[in-house]
């Protein structure tokens, strides 16, 4: 099921926009309510296309394109449903981008290596209860994924 | 050529922790992408440093290390008790090289990451002009 937002806002392409960076002048559903920490992430989205490669120091990949579009459409998915804290965005080693919640003792991150291959995790550092799972970013965020990010919301 | 001392293990072992004040801020963080293998370019495992040979000053060097880098450190028993190997692997310029490995637990496994990076620890270090 492609998931994307109907009742949401679609933005044309701006300099604060969803999908500046992607370079395609193609539409995002934003939702109506922004969290606050938005438009920083989209900053750092954007930035991902000037990550050289051996950006690590052990020759990883830079981030492809790609994967950053998939990354800022899957953002604009979850925060469409759940309110969440201020997340840690990173390129990955393969040219993918991991997106990272932290709230209390709840963790979740996703690697989306590409619009097509993408996993998560979730850890409760209290309790030590794991979650993991894999999926296809463009399916949009998976029932599992959500009701774990939901233990992170922030209202 | 001396041959290689075996990894102990009450050794700790380095890793470079990168970052950027546009694209990762507020980082660094140590999470599950510094452990990610490049399959499809053979590595075979997660480049490490071993402290007992490589100083921390020194790393940050060999991988041109910028103001936002970080050293991070883990205890080799800690490594291998979530299942993977820590092997060495001297190269010309860090004779302290290491690797971990996949054994039991599988690298390409992101939970596997995310338990590894939650064991290594940010240690204090300069990075020196």
């Amino acid at each position: 099921m492609n998931r994307k937002l109907e009742t949401d806002v679609s933005v044309e392409a701006a300099s604060n926009g969803p999908h500046a960076g992607t370079g395609d002048g193609s539409k995002v559903a934003v939702p109506a309510t922004r969290p606050s920490w938005l438009p920083r992430a989209l900053e750092q989205l954007r930035a991902m296309h000037n990550v050289p490669e051996n950006w690590d120091g052990y020759h990883g990949d830079a981030p492809r394109a790609e994967s950053i579009e998939a990354a800022t459409n899957f953002l604009f998915l979850v925060i469409s449903g759940v309110s969440l804290p201020p997340p840690f965005i990173s390129p990955t080693r393969i040219g993918g981008i991991l997106i990272e919640w932290e709230q209390d003792c709840h963790e979740l991150e996703v690697e989306i290596d590409s619009p097509d291959v993408a996993s998560y995790v979730y850890l409760n550092t209290r309790t030590a209860e794991e979650a993991s799972g894999e999926f296809s970013p463009v399916q949009g965020p998976p029932e599992p994924f959500l009701t774990l990010a939901t233990r992170l919301q922030t209202v | 050529m001396a041959q290689t001392p075996a990894i102990e293990d009450d050794e700790f072992v380095l890793r470079h922790i990168p970052g950027g004040s546009e694209w990762q801020a507020p980082g660094p963080r140590i999470t599950s992408y510094n452990f990610r293998l490049r399959r499809e370019q053979g590595e075979t495992g997660v480049s490490v440093t071993r402290l007992r040979i490589t100083a921390p000053e020194k790393l940050l060097t060999l991988v041109k290390a910028t103001p936002e880098s970080r050293v991070a450190a883990a205890q080799v028993a800690n490594v291998r008790a979530l299942g993977l190997r820590v092997v060495p692997k001297p190269v010309d310029e860090d004779p302290g090289h290491a690797e971990i490995q996949s054994d039991i637990a599988d690298l390409d496994n992101h939970s596997v990451r995310k338990r590894l990076a939650k064991i290594f620890r940010f240690v204090a270090v300069t990075l020196s002009s």
